[in-house]
């Protein structure tokens, strides 16, 4: 069957779009990707792709025609497919008809239709649309599908439903990424061999033990939302500096977090939380510390981690700033990694790795409700630390996450 | 319907004639000087006090809507001005015959009763209580304003308090004495006797018979009076009142023999706005003749001059005695006239100059100033300076009541509650007096409760329903809640047709006579309006009463009633009444257009009424306590195809045979589903249910049903919780779909759960036809089949289902466009 390519809204205020140009002709085979035709607006142009494959079986417009948005625009499909009779009715078509009093405004379907087939009727005015019920419109939205009619309806009156979406969702999910075949030895420079010491002592020293947990991040983005929007000194600090000030704050709370294994028989817990920053830069991984992090304001931790960030990528970092953390933080969330398995610095006890923030599903009584999440992944030497007490720790962390405010 | 009366063949078939007494006419001729005697000079100058009160108030009023105007202070009023200039003597005679214990309700041309029974009333009332009384009023608004810089007795203090607070009434100020919501055509002063005025015409007559009644059965000193114009002579509900009023079981079959003390009065001005009732729009040719057609004692009717204040005076004393006697209803005829037309927009285009001017030589006021000096009880030196107190009084009040400063208007943006809390009174009153209830024996004698005894109190068990007749009906609960409350609250009443003996229409009353007392459960003659206006003038008086209509089709014969009394007074004497009625009205089944409407729809449209219909025994016999134990009027509706349902749903327990409430606007979950929420009032709730099964079962769907039970108050709180975790709801009733309250619940639900909803909400009511035939009742009513047809249409389409009906966009399109 056929597929129809709709006009899409460019903005909310848009009802319209200027087709300004096509790029193909009835009659051409087209994939997905190329280039169908040119929207112009007061401000720019846009090509639009074809998200279909096949032959351009329909234009229903010129070049330089208005097209109202969300509405067909052409057929894409297999010679011989059934073209839907579409009524479409642009501001040119209705200049060029003014006068003629049989316009083309459709009405809707005569009742003679009957009631065997109105499970699958449609009625005219949104022949060939889909409707889509505000349920599924909204989860659409929060998933980033911009253009549902892409999305297969199952519900009547041709509307797409919540359940819809769904499978749209999974079914799009399932892409594939490409192996590449290429390989080249390097030579490891003084920092890389340092760090890889560190890291297989580090594995080989300690039973590590790495678990990761959830939080809802909306409250740590409103924050960092409110300090944007207020342009005052806070202005520049991150969501990552909210966590390190979240996660000193909650450490004071754990002593046996913020210590260090200095042997099989001994351990030191420190009052002080240093929190040490791993920094990834053009030379390999830093990690310089936050002195007294838990008693430092939110703003000179990030004041603090600015700064010293600069200095380890600059490479003027003075090695007494990289020493006495009895913590560890590692945030990879800006690359969008999810969760992953921090390697302790030895002698210390634990280390957190920051996932990226990202939209997340859940069913609740409410319904389904999706919301921005963050993981944090927690590692744990077990020599010191059990299950348990890494878990509270971890669970503590991500309640005083979710009610920052509250925190600060 | 008592077996104690033999209609007789005999007696019936045989040939005789009915005769009549002959209805006086103006027979009463005495002027001052014959009844001289009789009064003190403070009276016959109170008398005059009285009339020039009126006037000057009137005069006011006149000159304030015609002028803009009053004593050359502007202001601007543009309420209502009906006014009784040159009826001042028929008021004032009315008002000298009665004291504090007997009250007066009145019509839309009513200042001239307020003002003359009020400033009479408080001659009458010692100077400790009157204090009092101002106190309260308001919490002292009223007196707070009067009584500063003021020097001077008590009486004159109340004299210039209620001035101002009827004044500040009707300008609508807070300091009115309904804080402004009654306003001129509804003014009253309850510590007075001044019951409230209506301004629906002869709306008082079936109000202030059922204030009869709560003084005769609650044992109260004192009369009642329906004031009323000629042209209410012709109203059905006026008729329905008098015939109410004159039943032969009050003076034949109740304990305590005698009728009801009302006196309907009839200030008789010849206009019924502007159709004069006598040559023009009636055929009685004397208003008093109508009295003949009610009883054998005529009601006591006769005509008096309304111009000779002795004559009113005298004719109102002698019918006080009467009916003190147990011998009312009685009738007066009080020939009156306005100088001014029936509104102040009136140009009087329907009368002559010539006839205005023919009244105004003869007015009431001046020749009765003659008399005072002919008999030399006054000067006309002191006349004049009684003129220009009564106008000072006047000028006074008036400047007090249209200062912004001292007399505002609510301020609704401040106090946004300040109307809505009046709406319900929403108090728990488990009885409304606390002397022992009278009942004929003991609670475990009525052979119906034992018979209950014996029954299951659940209509299901282990998986299987019970035969109706083993279980608690729907009939029972509803007997159980009233024969319980008839033992716990003195004040309780219940009236219709066919109650006593007969057990209402369907037997939910059956036995409760052998309990009850004729006076607190009797039949009423088939007078709707009668039976509800009653009900809404007893609960005036503090009584609590359970009226019924057998079929909720007939509410419309008692649509003033319901709509514009019962609703209404709680908001327009801002909360100094109470309605503590229930009205139970049966929802007709199998027969036909006029005797199977669901109009719970039509209630819900009117505020200040709470609608209520339960289909369960349990939820039947917990609404009807809840309804019982308020001060609310509460619309109770029954559907006669579900009287003998026994519980199906509230486990083990059933109905519990103790007492217990549910409250008002809580729905019910009655079955918990995951896919699809339906919510429904009355009895679609069990075919939502067989739905349901199908649905599960045909389909995977799963259903949750919510039974709304109520529908005013309704609380969406259940209902939008389920709609979030279905994101699809059809919401049915049995009334017809245009208006149906359905759209309003679907309107509500689709604005407060927008983004939940997976699809459109479907209603589903019955046809906007006429209900027909019992066995084509299911082509009308929503049936089972109809909400998966609907869901297949408008929701999603069922796998392999085929709908029997029709539910598209176009054939609702269709619908609208034929208006069915």
């Amino acid at each position: 069957m056929a597929d129809v390519m709709i006009m899409p809204r460019l903005s909310l205020n848009e009802e319209t779009n200027l087709l300004s140009q096509w790029y193909v002709s009835e009659g051409d085979k087209v994939s997905v990707g190329d280039k169908l035709f040119c929207i112009e607006t007061d401000k720019s142009t846009l090509d639009v792709d074809s998200e279909f494959e096949g032959t351009v079986l329909k234009k229903y417009y010129e070049d330089y025609a208005v097209v109202s948005v969300l509405t067909p625009v052409c057929v894409i499909g297999q010679e011989g497919d059934e073209i839907p009779e579409l009524e479409v009715v642009s501001e040119a078509a209705q200049e060029a008809s003014e006068g003629e009093t049989d316009s083309k405004v459709p009405e809707a379907d005569s009742v003679s239709q009957g009631a065997m087939s109105a499970g699958t009727m449609t009625t005219g005015v949104e022949k060939g649309m889909k409707g889509i019920s505000p349920r599924a419109r909204k989860l659409a939205e929060q998933n980033g599908i911009v253009n549902y009619q892409a999305i297969s309806a199952s519900g009547a009156e041709n509307r797409i439903l919540e359940e819809d979406v769904i499978r749209y969702m999974r079914e799009r999910g399932a892409e594939v990424p490409q192996a590449t075949g290429e390989k080249k030895t390097i030579k490891l420079p003084k920092i890389r061999k340092v760090i890889a010491k560190n890291m297989m002592n580090s594995l080989q020293s300690s039973a590590q033990l790495t678990m990761t947990s959830i939080f809802h991040a909306g409250g740590v983005q409103a924050l960092r939302a409110k300090f944007k929007a207020e342009q005052g000194d806070m202005k520049n600090v991150t969501i990552g500096d909210l966590i390190l000030f979240a996660t000193a704050r909650t450490l004071a709370e754990f002593p046996y977090m913020n210590s260090w294994m200095v042997s099989d028989e001994e351990a030191i817990e420190f009052a002080d939380v240093n929190l040490g920053c791993a920094v990834d830069t053009e030379r390999g991984l830093m990690v310089p510390t936050i002195m007294a992090a838990n008693v430092k304001s939110l703003l000179d931790i990030s004041d603090d981690l600015k700064e010293l960030a600069g200095q380890c990528r600059k490479g003027s970092i003075s090695p007494d700033k990289l020493k006495e953390a009895t913590f560890t933080v590692s945030n990879l969330g800006a690359f969008g990694i999810r969760s992953f398995t921090p390697i302790l610095n030895p002698p210390q006890v634990g280390i957190l790795g920051v996932g990226a923030i990202d939209y997340m599903v859940k069913q609740t009584k409410e319904g389904m409700l999706c919301y921005p999440a963050c993981t944090l992944s927690l590692t744990v030497d077990h020599r010191l630390v059990d299950g348990g007490p890494a878990a509270r720790f971890l669970k503590k962390l991500c309640e005083n996450l979710e009610h920052i405010e509250e925190l600060i | 319907m008592a077996k104690q009366i033999f209609i007789d063949p005999n007696e019936r078939r045989k040939p005789s004639q009915v005769t009549f007494e002959n209805i006086p006419v103006n027979q009463y001729q005495k002027r001052m000087k014959d009844v001289r005697g009789e009064f003190t000079d403070e009276q016959l100058k109170n008398i005059l006090y009285d009339m020039l009160s009126i006037r000057e108030f009137e005069t006011m009023m006149q000159d304030l809507r015609l002028s803009g105007k009053y004593s050359d202070i502007a202001y601007n009023y543009s309420g209502p001005a009906h006014l009784c200039i040159g009826q001042e003597s028929a008021a004032v005679g009315q008002a000298f015959a009665l004291d504090e214990n007997d009250f007066i309700f009145g019509t839309h041309r009513g200042h001239g009763e307020l003002i003359a029974k009020g400033l009479n009333t408080l001659r009458k009332i010692d100077d400790d209580a009157l204090m009092e009384i101002m106190k309260t009023s308001g919490d002292g608004a009223q007196l707070k304003v009067v009584e500063k810089d003021f020097q001077g007795t008590t009486k004159e203090l109340a004299t210039r308090f209620y001035i101002y607070g009827i004044m500040a009434e009707i300008f609508g100020r807070e300091n009115g004495f309904a804080k402004g919501l009654g306003n001129s055509m509804h003014a009253f002063f309850i510590p007075f006797g001044v019951y409230p005025n209506n301004a629906i015409v002869g709306g008082s007559a079936p109000i202030a018979t059922g204030a009869a009644l709560h003084k005769k059965v609650a044992h109260e000193k004192g009369i009642t009076i329906a004031n009323a114009g000629d042209g209410a002579a012709a109203r059905g509900p006026v008729y329905e009142a008098m015939c109410f009023a004159a039943m032969d079981q009050y003076k034949k079959l109740w304990d305590e023999k005698g009728g009801l003390p009302i006196l309907y009065n009839f200030n008789n001005n010849g206009y019924g706005m502007g159709g004069q009732t006598c040559g023009e729009t009636m055929g009685y040719d004397v208003l008093a003749r109508i009295g003949a057609g009610i009883n054998p004692e005529q009601l006591h009717a006769e005509r008096v001059d309304g111009f000779n204040v002795f004559a009113v005076i005298d004719a109102v004393t002698r019918k006080k005695k009467l009916l003190l006697e147990g011998k009312g209803p009685a009738l007066l005829d009080v020939i009156t006239y306005r100088f001014c037309g029936h509104s102040t927009s009136d140009a009087n285009p329907n009368r002559t100059k010539e006839e205005i001017q023919a009244w105004e030589e003869q007015d009431a006021i001046a020749d009765y100033e003659k008399q005072l000096v002919e008999n030399g009880v006054m000067t006309e030196a002191e006349i004049q300076e009684m003129k220009a107190k009564v106008h000072q009084i006047n000028l006074d009040s008036f400047k007090l009541a249209t200062d912004d400063e001292i007399s505002p208007r609510m301020n609704i943006r401040e106090k946004q509650d300040s109307i809505e809390k009046y709406i319900f009174s929403n108090t728990h009153t488990l009885k409304m007096t606390e002397e022992e209830p009278k009942m004929l024996a003991p609670k475990e004698e009525n052979p119906r409760w034992q018979q209950i005894q014996k029954k299951s109190r659940t209509g299901i068990k282990g998986g299987k329903e019970l035969p109706s007749a083993a279980v608690v009906q729907i009939r029972d609960a509803i007997f159980e809640a009233i024969l319980d409350k008839f033992y716990e609250d003195p004040s309780l009443i219940s009236f219709g047709e066919d109650l006593r003996d007969w057990g209402s229409a369907y037997g939910a009353y059956k036995s409760l006579e052998k309990s009850v007392p004729y006076e607190r459960l009797f039949n009423s003659p088939i007078s709707e309006s009668a039976i509800i206006g009653a009900a809404v003038g007893y609960a005036m008086l503090g009584g609590r009463s359970v009226p019924e209509l057998m079929y909720c089709d007939f509410m419309v014969c008692a649509g003033d009633e319901i709509f514009n009394q019962l609703a209404k007074w709680q908001a327009m004497t801002a909360g100094q009444l109470k309605m503590p009625v229930t009205v139970r009205m049966g929802v007709g089944s199998k027969y036909g257009a006029q005797h199977s409407q669901e109009w719970s729809s039509i209630c819900a449209h009117v505020p200040g009424l709470k609608v209520v219909y339960p289909v369960t025994p349990y939820d039947a016999k917990g609404l009807l306590n809840s309804a019982m134990a308020g001060t609310d009027p509460v619309i109770y509706l029954e559907s006669q195809s579900l009287y003998g349902q026994g519980e199906l749903f509230h486990g083990e327990e059933g109905v519990p045979a103790k007492y217990y409430e549910i409250p008002i606007g809580e729905p019910d979950v009655k079955r918990t589903g995951s896919d699809l929420t339906i919510l429904t009032i009355g009895v679609t709730l069990y075919r939502a249910l067989k739905a349901a099964e199908r649905f599960e079962k045909e389909f995977g769907i799963s259903v949750e049903v919510i039974d709304a039970r109520s529908i005013v108050p309704f609380n969406y709180e259940k209902v939008i919780e389920s709609v979030k975790k279905t994101g699809k709801i059809m919401i049915a009733s049995d009334a017809c779909q245009r208006n149906s309250v359905i759209n309003d619940f679907a309107e509500n639900i689709t604005s407060m759960a927008f983004d939940y909803l997976d699809a459109p909400v479907i209603t589903l009511g019955a046809r906007n036809w006429i209900t027909p035939i019992y066995e084509l009742e299911q082509e009308f009513f929503p049936q089972a089949e109809w909400f998966l047809d609907a869901y297949h249409q408008r929701i999603k389409p069922l796998p392999g289902y085929t709908p029997t009906y029709t539910f598209n966009k176009a054939e609702d399109m269709r619908r609208g466009k034929l208006g069915v």
